[in-house]
């Protein structure tokens, strides 16, 4: 014979998986992800693909030949030839659209002006700033005697190679923004999960009790049993909408592979940064934060008979939830000092040590102290949880006093 | 012997709510627990269910979790589950498989006139319809020992005939019955034994028969023609005489055979029929709570 919480894991993962609410989520959060990226994408591109002409008047009659050289197709240089006043006026009655003016002392007072009827196109604009600073100074260089090649040299940009200091492997190459981006992201899914699937246990025990179907429930189910039930079914329901969004992704990225040659390069990189080792410390941190999180929601529902009494309860619980977001930028830029430290180990924010695994290395004895402390938090929750399930799933009607919580806990 | 109860005592808080309750269940029977609402029937039927547990006594369960099945005072169903998805889920939680589930579903619903309902959600039903479902994944399975609590409240005459009829059926099958009811005329006729409690204490335990002879009154029924000032000769309880009948109420048993003597002297008797107590009036004078306003 089955186990009975099998059963109820059964139920509780067709009910929400056939839900409305399920099929809608799994199939519009991909689609609004795309459409959101996909415009901010669109937009700008089109942006910098827009030919723009700036008209000019060059008084140092140097500038022009070297900065159309510098400058992309899309910025096409017209010289005015009129006086800068009749250029503003031609600009305030919208005939041109951005004038450039360069003075005959621009060499010495590295100052140019520029009028346009936007000033918001910050990126040409800065564009067209370094493309200057540029051509001053290697004006200044030539007129002191120095070679082209001296100038290159001395003009050259600097770039940071950087690199991770592990005890086992010495030096590694690893670029710490892809490193941080990674953390962030896996904290930032299992902050989304906890948020979003979590409260489902609460919803399910207050549903439970609506439907007055818990007393039938605890007659042949154990509470551990019927507990065990809904926490793996809420939660097999989450990894099985995080496998639908992986298929999806896995396709949009085979299809954009074949769309635009060059993101091959990007896949790759990106997946060669991708450490092993971190993705078992996310499950593992991903389960046992959605547990610990869960059974808290369970134990709400089943104080609780309907979720206006319930949303005040969940209230505290919720900014536990959203605290390592806030702690999230102070721990990643000092993973190692002691209130980084300190607060990863709390239960309650243990993602923020999946933050420092990523982008740091933790001492083994730190990570085993956290898993740890989270086991010891989930089984002093079951123990809670059951014995506050028996009674205050038949406790119908009436929010519970503190005084009568201890009685439940002690009767339970 | 299917259960038996030692001194059971249950306090909610401050409330003694189960005051020594000691009973014993035989298997095969039906045992109607009876009681004014509130008097800790509810709470009886959680304890042996071990939903609830005894802070005082002991409860000897002489059967397996898988069979007894148990329909709670407080029901309820998943609305958005099919009457099918309803029957698949609480057969399995109540140990059975789905080929026993599949095998016995149809005859049921076809019975209780639901053969056409059971791809409708729950929440399709009416009310009446709902309590069949529930009644269904209750006794579906036709197991050992059946817990009802109040299992005929908000039913329609027809369909509380249909639930004491299968609920007699189950017992002829083998099942022993256990239902808790405030309402006496319910017990009456499918009861073989009934156990009255009230204020958490047990009054009355007893074979139905048993303590029909034990308890009450002597009721008495006449009809008659004459002067009906005759009925009342000093033997009698109460007298309701409705001018060409009366029901009497005598103060001791034993005087019937004296009282019909003296009335039959005096008046012209075309009946004289001597009934056992009802179930009701047993209750109501173990109680003794005559006219209490929760009876009804």
């Amino acid at each position: 014979m089955k186990n009975k919480w099998f059963i109820v894991f059964k139920k509780e993962f067709w009910h929400m998986v056939k839900s409305k609410s399920f099929i809608l989520g799994t199939i519009l959060t991909p689609l609004i992800i795309i459409l959101f990226f996909g415009i901010v994408f669109i937009t700008q591109k089109k942006n910098m693909e827009k030919v723009r002409e700036y008209h000019y008047i060059d008084e140092t009659a140097q500038v022009i030949p070297l900065l159309e050289s510098r400058l992309p197709a899309t910025m096409k240089m017209t010289p005015w030839t009129g006086d800068k006043e009749e250029a503003i006026t031609a600009l305030r009655q919208k005939e041109i659209k951005n004038f450039l003016y360069f003075p005959e002392d621009l060499f010495d007072e590295y100052t140019f002006e520029y009028y346009s009827e936007t000033i918001s196109d910050s990126q040409r604009i800065s564009l067209i700033e370094n493309v200057i600073s540029r051509i001053i100074q290697i004006r200044k260089f030539s007129d002191r005697g120095l070679s082209e090649e001296e100038i290159s040299s001395l003009l050259a940009s600097a770039n940071a190679k950087t690199f991770e200091v592990t005890k086992e492997e010495g030096a590694r190459k690893k670029s710490a923004e892809i490193s941080f981006g990674i953390a962030y992201l896996l904290v930032f899914l299992i902050y989304m999960s906890v948020l979003s699937w979590a409260p489902q246990m609460l919803r399910s025990t207050i549903e439970d009790k609506n439907n007055r179907v818990a007393e039938v429930l605890v007659s042949h189910v154990k509470p551990s049993g019927i507990m065990a039930g809904k926490l793996s079914g809420t939660a097999v329901a989450g990894v099985f909408q995080y496998l639908i969004w992986t298929v999806m992704a896995l396709m949009g990225i085979a299809l954009l592979k074949q769309a635009v040659p060059g993101s091959q390069v990007v896949v790759k990189a990106l997946l060669g940064s991708l450490n092993p080792s971190l993705f078992i410390f996310f499950i593992l941190y991903f389960l046992m934060g959605f547990l610990v999180f869960a059974l808290i929601f369970g134990i709400i529902g089943a104080m609780f008979s309907n979720m206006q009494d319930a949303q005040n309860a969940m209230t505290p619980a919720i900014l536990v939830c959203v605290l390592p977001m806030i702690f999230l930028m102070g721990v990643s830029q000092d993973p190692s000092s002691s209130f980084s430290v300190g607060i990863s180990l709390v239960p309650f924010l243990s993602s923020l040590m999946l933050m420092r695994i990523g982008i740091s290395e933790v001492p083994p004895l730190q990570i085993g102290l956290s898993i740890g402390l989270l086991l010891v938090t989930i089984f002093i929750e079951i123990w809670l949880a059951g014995r506050i399930y028996r009674i205050g799933l038949l406790s119908y009607g009436k929010k519970p006093t503190w005084k009568e919580l201890v009685s439940w806990v002690k009767n339970g | 012997m299917l259960l038996q109860l030692e001194r059971v005592n249950k306090y909610y808080g401050s409330f003694h709510a189960v005051k020594d309750l000691s009973f014993l269940l035989e298997e095969g029977k039906i045992y109607g627990i009876l009681g004014r609402n509130g008097a800790g029937k509810t709470t009886t039927l959680r304890m042996i269910m071990e939903i609830y547990y005894p802070e005082q006594g002991e409860i000897k369960r002489f059967f397996k979790n898988s069979e007894v099945s148990y329909l709670p005072e407080e029901r309820g169903l998943y609305p958005k589950m099919t009457v099918a998805e309803t029957i698949d889920f609480f057969g399995q939680i109540k140990g059975m498989s789905r080929k026993e589930i599949r095998a016995n579903a149809g005859e049921w619903l076809e019975h209780f006139d639901l053969g056409e309902w059971k791809d409708k959600k729950v929440e399709a039903l009416s009310k009446g319809m709902q309590q069949k479902v529930q009644f269904i994944i209750t006794a579906m399975n036709t197991p050992r020992f059946l817990i009802l609590d109040e299992p005929f409240s908000g039913l329609d005459p027809l369909n509380i005939q249909l639930f004491k009829d299968e609920i007699v059926s189950l017992m002829r099958r083998g099942t022993t019955v256990l239902f808790s009811t405030h309402i006496m005329e319910h017990a009456e006729n499918i009861c073989n034994h009934v156990i009255i409690i009230d204020k958490g204490k047990k009054v009355v335990d007893g074979e139905m028969s048993r303590v029909k002879e034990e308890y009450g009154k002597m009721n008495i029924f006449i009809r008659y023609s004459g002067d009906g000032r005759f009925l009342r000769n000093g033997m009698e309880e109460s007298v309701d005489d409705y001018g060409t009948y009366a029901e009497v109420v005598l103060k001791k048993r034993e005087d019937y055979p004296d009282y019909l003597r003296t009335v039959a002297a005096r008046l012209d008797l075309s009946e004289f029929r001597v009934d056992l107590p009802s179930l009701k009036s047993i209750f109501l004078e173990a109680v003794g709570a005559k006219g209490d306003e929760n009876e009804k």
